[in-house]
């Protein structure tokens, strides 16, 4: 890569630390260093729960989905913008009304110690471990893109964004996401202009194409359990996902903790809502828009270059066998692109239907080499071909202009480092408040906690990176580790819920959570097909039937004066 | 003891329903859309 190139990433990350040291100043007490001392706007804290979600994953995996798949992914997020407005009336009024530091220390107010332990430390297990995987999948990605080692790749995506969230604590790894995030959104901006502006056919006619080619189905209107990216789990699993992940997350929950009032909490999160989905829609979008720049480009046939390197070195004729027929299917492709584009001028349906079938099936060709090449990219690394991820920044690096490249790519890191941030900060919260504060040392002095919030904040960055550097290695552990997550998500979204149901109690929510996670246990070992969406769905509802169910044979709790505190104190 | 509604926003009307509102409409314009998009371009069966 050009050092115009580097020059513009180094710049980008040495500005957003610099902005971070900075920003510590003035930070002397917990309540400043976990939540900005409550003291952030509405749109501050908004552009960080949207930066928090999207992580360079999200920026180089989903757009790479948009080429390969089209746009059905968009369906995941259409319970968003529900889930949005739901948490607004419901969740967080409580918690913000409550001055908790964690979402778990509001659980120990409406039920017992043990409902808060539990569910905080599921969520340091899962969350440690994912912050691990935020990591690792941008950096594998770029050692292969750039022939490095893996700990280079997490050194330079790791370090500044620990840096600056020790030093700075959550106004630190706020105001630095709303940088990130006006670089990320300006970068897919200058992407879509970048792609418009080369497409060698009017866009009109590249969108008809894409259509022959599948890639603008947004609607599945199925009601197919099985299937994860329909317009019924998105509705209906997806609302639960978004619920559990924003309301009960402490990644996401600490960010509109630090909004000065419920109402700008709210406004935050309905920032999420109104936006998300255009955004993701974009995202794709891109995806399908490099998808049609290579029809009339010259596309690798394996994006990932380690692998192209790895096929073409251990089975050589092979190699040579499939790239001849994958050369000659795209020279048929184009052709039948610009035939299929030429039909359109000349008005008559009836050839334009036959040219966009005629498109379809050549593409159809060049998708079954595809298939052949990455079954050897499989078969001699022993890792996944899937090379989704690995198209958008070969796009990038080969055909952007001198600089675009950089700022894309800054914008990656940007991704990343804003995803590990909140994660790393609200690791930290958790560990201090739910375990340090809660059971080993309750009466230190609010500097105390200081120091040990930056110590914890310092040994989960260095445990993300270890886990981010033996990704590969740990591949089967994380995907154990995940799994587990999903088993519970939903489950503690049903003890929320009952936190909320003023009849609840201690007995029924705890008892409730081991059967909603034992529920969903064994659907996901009983009926793997079953799309993990709709875990979080089951999940919630046993918990909220088996705890109430319970909860009449539990003693009534000491105080009641908890469940009002949301409107006492709204 | 006897609960109040926990959810008073629900039930008066405040700027925070009128933003409900906005939420809900530009989500069906989004979808409206993407589904203008899909009908207009795809074709049968792909």
């Amino acid at each position: 890569m050009h050092w115009v190139n580097w020059l513009i990433i180094a710049v980008w990350l040495g500005y957003i630390v610099w902005d971070g040291l900075r920003r510590s100043r003035g930070t002397s007490d917990i309540e400043g260093y976990f939540l900005a001392d409550r003291q952030l706007p509405w749109w501050a804290v908004g552009l960080s729960v949207m930066a928090t979600q999207l992580s360079a994953i999200t920026l180089i995996g989903t757009t790479g989905q948009g080429a390969t798949d089209g746009l059905r992914f968009i369906q995941f997020y259409f319970g968003l913008p529900i889930a949005m407005v739901i948490l607004g009336v419901t969740i967080v009024p409580f918690l913000h009304g409550a001055k908790v530091y964690t979402a778990y220390e509001y659980l120990e107010r409406r039920f017992d110690p043990k409902t808060r332990s539990l569910t905080s430390l599921l969520f340091l297990l899962s969350r440690g471990m994912s912050s691990g995987t935020i990591i690792a999948a941008p950096a594998v990605v770029f050692s292969a893109i750039f022939g490095w080692d893996i700990q280079w790749s997490v050194v330079l995506i790791g370090v500044p964004a620990i840096a600056y969230t020790i030093v700075g604590g959550a106004r630190a790894v706020a105001w630095a996401d709303v940088k990130q995030m006006y670089l990320i959104v300006s970068a897919m901006f200058v992407l879509v202009v970048v792609l418009l502006y080369r497409m060698p056919v009017p866009v009109d006619d590249a969108l008809r194409i894409a259509g022959a080619a599948g890639r603008l189905r947004v609607f599945d209107f199925s009601f197919n359990v099985t299937e994860t990216y329909t317009f019924w789990s998105g509705i209906i699993g997806g609302t639960f996902l978004m619920l559990s992940y924003f309301g009960t997350d402490q990644s996401q929950v600490q960010r509109y903790l630090a909004a000065r009032s419920v109402n700008e909490a709210r406004s935050s999160l309905l920032m999420s809502a109104y936006w998300k989905i255009p955004l993701q829609a974009m995202i794709l979008l891109i995806g399908v828009l490099i998808f049609l720049y290579y029809l009339f480009q010259p596309a690798p046939m394996l994006f990932n270059p380690r692998h192209d390197a790895l096929v073409r070195e251990a089975e050589p004729s092979a190699y040579t066998a499939l790239q001849t027929r994958y050369d000659a299917a795209v020279v048929q492709r184009r052709a039948a692109a610009q035939s299929a584009a030429d039909a359109r001028r000349t008005g008559n349906a009836t050839q334009v239907t036959q040219a966009l079938e005629q498109f379809r099936a050549r593409d159809e060709d060049v998708n079954s080499v595809r298939t052949e090449a990455l079954a050897a990219a499989s078969r001699v690394s022993g890792e996944s071909s899937r090379d989704v991820n690995y198209i958008v920044p070969r796009f990038v690096l080969d055909e952007l202009p001198l600089g675009f490249a950089g700022v894309f790519l800054a914008a990656v890191f940007a991704a990343a480092m804003s995803s590990i941030a909140a994660e790393l900060n609200s690791l930290s919260t958790a560990s201090i408040v739910d375990f340090y504060q809660r059971w080993f040392k309750p009466e230190a002095s609010s500097a105390h906690y200081l120091r040990a919030g930056k110590i914890t904040t310092t040994m989960w960055g260095i445990f993300a990176c270890v886990v981010a550097t033996y990704a590969a290695t740990l591949g089967s552990l994380i995907e154990v580790v995940n799994r587990f997550g999903s088993f519970f998500y939903g489950s503690i979204l049903g003890v929320f819920i009952l936190a909320m149901i003023p009849r609840a109690r201690a007995l029924g929510a705890f008892t409730g959570m081991l059967v909603g996670m034992a529920s969903v246990a064994a659907v996901s070992f009983g009926a793997p097909s079953v799309s993990f969406l709709w875990h979080n769905v089951i999940g919630a509802v046993v918990v909220v039937v088996v705890g109430l169910a319970l909860s009449p044979f539990a003693p009534l709790p000491a105080t009641t004066s908890e469940l009002a505190i949301s409107t006492a104190n709204r | 003891m006897k609960f109040k509604c926990q959810f008073p926003l629900m039930t008066s009307p405040t700027p925070f329903r009128t933003t409900l509102w906005r939420v809900l409409l530009v989500q069906i314009v989004t979808l409206a859309l993407l589904w203008l998009l899909q009908s207009r371009y795809m074709l049968p069966g792909s």
